[in-house]
């Protein structure tokens, strides 16, 4: 039969063999066990629900949430989801993209370096939405938290550094996807449903770098949650969608990187879940100037250090790092928290690297403006990553040098301080919305989840009552 | 139109969506408009019913509370959730009308975020025409800029400049200026989405319906004041960099010639895969022609492009919507005699034993010098040995002194879908009145009138 029997081999075939990257995801995400999770584990997932509280409460406040806040109340619907720092409850996917967009507001969020974004934006303001909706219990919610975590990291991981470099904002993309893994394990989804979830969430993965520096950087984080929450939803009410959509043809990993590798999220986690090497952030700037605060914070701690002691401070960062946030002579609040000499002078002047360090007020501070001039900005000669190296010359001669890498994350004997610092930043955050008392009150509920406090409480008391 | 030479890709858009006027329509391109919303009104209604359309519908109903109207069904909700429930909804059957420019489908996208919003704002069905026609302008100038490559490297283009050309709809509904027009696109740019991978799955017709909110919502955020990049779609890490690799932003003015995006517009006469038209009409036309049946026929060979390999040429259906993705389906249905309607394209159809038979006689393969593109090359062999050609295009829009043929054929498939739903009554008011779009004062009343 002429060429067609010939070409047999060119005879298409209906269905592509489906296993693999999604399908491993789903397992993970959906047999999540939150009685099979250490102690260490638990109390970190607490810490990200934490930071992700005060950073959502204090975003909330900022300008482009008021304005998604007022298109998302267009949707109306029953009151079932909180947004929390504000006055409305709505619905879920309306909720998950008001509180998403809130926790990234201030890009003073937590970050994971194999993911490249931000995780809990995403997975805990989606797991936040369905635990109020679909009355989740905590233990549900904080597994929702731990898996939502797990994939955003694992999809991240696999997209690699290439999946950036193309233009991508893993918070929206990897994000989405850890959003409807943590909603799917908070509904209890099984298995085959949530590998459903996650073939919607990616099929709706979205989020471009040309965003960041515009309102659209924190509004992908969002729309990353709600992305993830309506996945769950609609894998809930039985939606097909393709189950190897992450590594199949004409999935995210011919579409969306040019370097996928399914086999680098195992050999870069090492064995540790996701949310073990989640790191946040302790100062409200850009994360390139951490090494640099941590490492002269503790020089100055060790000598008990006056800014008079101190005749010049030398800091190297990697390349990228010193093109990111290499402002010698910040012209305005933006632009100091990407300034490693205002870091550095915050520092030595014993100011807190806390949200007043970064202000106006601050920039134009002679005394802040004369210790910048002794900072010099030099590289360290490694192309990317956060590690710093930071040389103190004193007036009497010495000199001391100390070296950090802000990211990463801290052991587990160092969890106890690690919870003090972040209540602190809590506090910073929250302090100003809710009043000192309930801020005490609010981490204290945190600090019990999984052990009698209720996430749905929790989120139900993060209100602000005649306060929009 | 204003001059956009010195403007970035972006902003040039937002210049040109944001001017459209009725002015703009004149005669054929008004009509061409009315026909569109036509199209889109009866496939939306008859989609409503479709298992993802209620599975959405019920998502959105527990979510939101509004004015704007569930096509085809129940219930009212606000307007990112009706843009996702109405866009699911009109290309759940793939029945919809596609744009050779846009390579997808336009109205899916772009009728549901106007209605959306003009909904809310009790906007008129002058404003709704104008809107849909600024919509329809950004598929095809998006569309064309993006290029076919877009679509082969893995994007549903529905989606995807879907989403941007829904934002240009809903941001021309609510009248907003150039400025805030360039932000709504940006702000959709940056949520433009949807995988190949999903075809042959519900999650296909979700992608329409997310553009759908997706633009409803970037236009609303745009108009409260959010900022957003302002080359959001031709810099290297925006769409151009991560989404289109052959980003070529002259291609519009060189393809479009002076036409305005709804020339390109094309419609549907069988709810399936455009892909697997030219199966269909092919084959049909051989029976025709001569006056044979299935029965004189001993074999059937599509030649189909290696791109449709991925579309649509499932081997062996197993439900009624793997069989809209299928050209040897559409092939055998003609060779059984059997309906090319929704009928054709249900569980049961793709299981009937005969045509499943009828399947065995049709062999599908890649045309040897037809890489790219949407076309099939229909080789009919007669029982007597005698092997007939059909190679026509498809999916090329009608003539101006053709639209008034096509009104009646669409007309004809308007009420084999709307009748059974909303009554014979109440479809023949919309279909009048959508011949006369323009001159209603509040669409609202007009689309009450699509509910079950």
């Amino acid at each position: 039969m002429d060429a067609l029997t010939e070409s047999s081999g060119s005879v298409v075939n209906s269905l592509a063999p489906r296993s693999g990257f999604t399908a491993d995801l789903a397992f993970r995400a959906s047999g999540l066990d939150f009685d099979a999770l250490s102690d260490s584990v638990v109390e970190r997932t607490r810490q990200v629900v934490l930071d992700w509280l005060g950073g959502t409460v204090a975003g909330a406040q900022e300008p482009v949430v008021q304005i998604v806040r007022s298109v998302a109340r267009l949707e109306g619907g029953a009151p079932r989801a909180t947004l929390v720092g504000t006055e409305d409850r709505l619905g879920p996917q309306a909720a998950a993209l008001a509180n998403g967009t809130a926790a990234h507001a201030l890009d003073f969020d937590d970050s994971n370096l194999g993911m490249v974004g931000h995780p809990s934006a995403p997975v805990v303001s989606a797991v936040a939405a369905v635990v109020e909706s679909h009355g989740v219990d905590t233990r549900d919610a904080l597994a929702g938290v731990v898996a939502g975590h797990e994939v955003a990291a694992r999809t991240g991981l696999a997209l690699g550094v290439a999946h950036y470099l193309a233009g991508w904002h893993a918070t929206g993309t990897a994000g989405a996807l850890g959003a409807a893994a943590g909603a799917a394990r908070a509904l209890g989804l099984d298995e085959e449903a949530t590998s459903r979830a996650l073939g919607l969430a990616a099929t709706q993965a979205s989020g471009l770098r040309v965003a960041f520096g515009t309102m659209g950087k924190p509004f992908q984080a969002g729309r990353a949650a709600a992305a993830g929450v309506l996945a769950a939803q609609l894998a809930a009410e039985g939606v097909s969608a393709a189950t190897d959509a992450i590594e199949g043809a004409q999935g995210l990993s011919t579409t969306q990187t040019l370097d996928f590798d399914p086999s680098r999220p195992a050999r870069e986690l090492d064995g540790r879940l996701a949310i073990e090497k989640a790191q946040f952030k302790f100062y409200a700037c850009c994360g390139g100037a951490h090494g640099t605060i941590n490492a002269l914070e503790k020089l100055v701690a060790d000598d008990i250090l006056s800014p008079y002691d101190v005749a010049k401070v030398d800091v190297r960062v990697s390349a990228q790092m010193r093109a990111v946030c290499g402002v010698i002579e910040p012209a305005d609040a933006l632009e100091s928290k990407f300034s490693l000499p205002h870091a550095a002078a915050l520092v030595l002047a014993g100011r807190r690297c806390d949200t007043s360090g970064f202000t106006h007020a601050a920039v134009a501070d002679a005394a802040l403006a004369a210790l910048r001039a002794r900072v010099r900005v030099g590289e360290t000669g490694d192309l990317t990553g956060h590690a710093t190296t930071v040389t103190v010359q004193l007036r009497n001669g010495a000199s001391r040098t100390e070296r950090s890498d802000p990211r990463l994350p801290a052991p587990d004997a160092a969890l106890g301080r690690q919870w003090d610092r972040l209540a602190a930043k809590f506090h910073d955050l929250v302090g100003p919305v809710l009043g000192e008392a309930r801020a005490a009150q609010l981490a204290g509920v945190v600090g019990a989840l999984g052990r009698g406090a209720s996430v749905a409480e929790l989120l139900a008391s993060t209100g602000v009552r005649g306060h929009a | 139109m204003p001059d956009t030479v010195s403007l970035g890709f972006t902003a040039a858009l937002a210049a040109r969506t944001s001017s459209i006027e009725l002015g703009d329509l004149e005669g054929p391109r008004l009509e061409r408009v009315r026909q569109a919303a036509l199209d889109w009104t009866g496939v939306t209604i008859a989609g409503a019913a479709e298992p993802v359309s209620r599975s959405v519908a019920r998502v959105v109903r527990a979510e939101s509370t509004g004015p704007c109207t569930l096509v085809g069904t129940t219930g009212r909700c606000g307007p990112q959730a009706s843009a996702l429930a109405n866009g699911t909804a009109s290309h759940a059957q793939d029945y919809d009308d596609v744009s050779f420019w846009m390579h997808g489908h336009p109205s899916a996208v772009v009728a549901p975020a106007v209605l959306a919003v003009a909904e809310v704002r009790q906007s008129s069905g002058a404003e709704v025409a104008v809107g849909l026609a600024a919509g329809y302008e950004a598929t095809a100038v998006l569309g064309l800029a993006a290029g076919l490559e877009h679509y082969v490297a893995g994007w549903h283009s529905t989606g995807t400049v879907g989403a941007v050309a829904a934002a240009a709809g809903a941001a021309r509904a609510l009248d907003l200026d150039p400025d805030a027009t360039e932000r709504a696109l940006a702000l959709a740019t940056l949520q433009a989405a949807g995988l190949k991978a999903s075809f042959g799955t519900m999650a296909k017709p979700i992608h329409a319906g997310r553009a759908a909110a997706v633009g409803a919502l970037a236009a609303l955020l745009a108009e409260a004041g959010c900022t957003a990049p302002t080359d959001a779609i031709e810099a290297p890490d925006g769409f151009a960099g991560a989404l289109a690799p052959d980003f070529e932003p002259t291609r519009a003015a060189a393809a479009m010639d002076g036409r305005l995006g709804l020339e390109a517009i094309a419609f549907k006469q069988y709810p399936a895969c455009g892909g697997t038209h030219a199966s269909i009409d092919g084959v049909r036309r051989v029976l025709e022609d001569r006056g044979l049946t299935g029965a004189d026929v001993e074999r059937v060979e599509l030649r189909v492009t290696r791109q449709m390999e991925d579309i649509c040429c499932i081997a062996e259906p197993r439900t009624g919507h793997e069989g809209m993705f299928s050209v040897r389906h559409a092939a055998a249905l003609v060779l059984a005699g059997r309906e090319t309607s929704a009928a054709g394209f249900t569980d049961e159809a793709v299981r009937d034993p005969e045509v499943v038979a009828a399947r065995a006689r049709v062999l599908v393969a890649t045309h040897p010098e037809r890489e790219k593109g949407i076309m099939t090359e229909v080789t009919v062999v007669l029982a007597t040995g005698e092997r007939i050609v059909e190679d026509r295009p498809q999916r090329v829009p009608v003539a101006d002194d053709e639209l008034g043929a096509q009104r009646e054929r669409l007309a004809a498939k308007f009420h084999d879908l709307a009748d059974p739903v909303v009554g014979a009554d109440a479809a023949a008011e919309i279909d009048a009145r959508l011949g006369a779009l323009e001159c209603e004062a509040r669409l609202g009343e007009l689309l009450a009138l699509t509910q079950s």
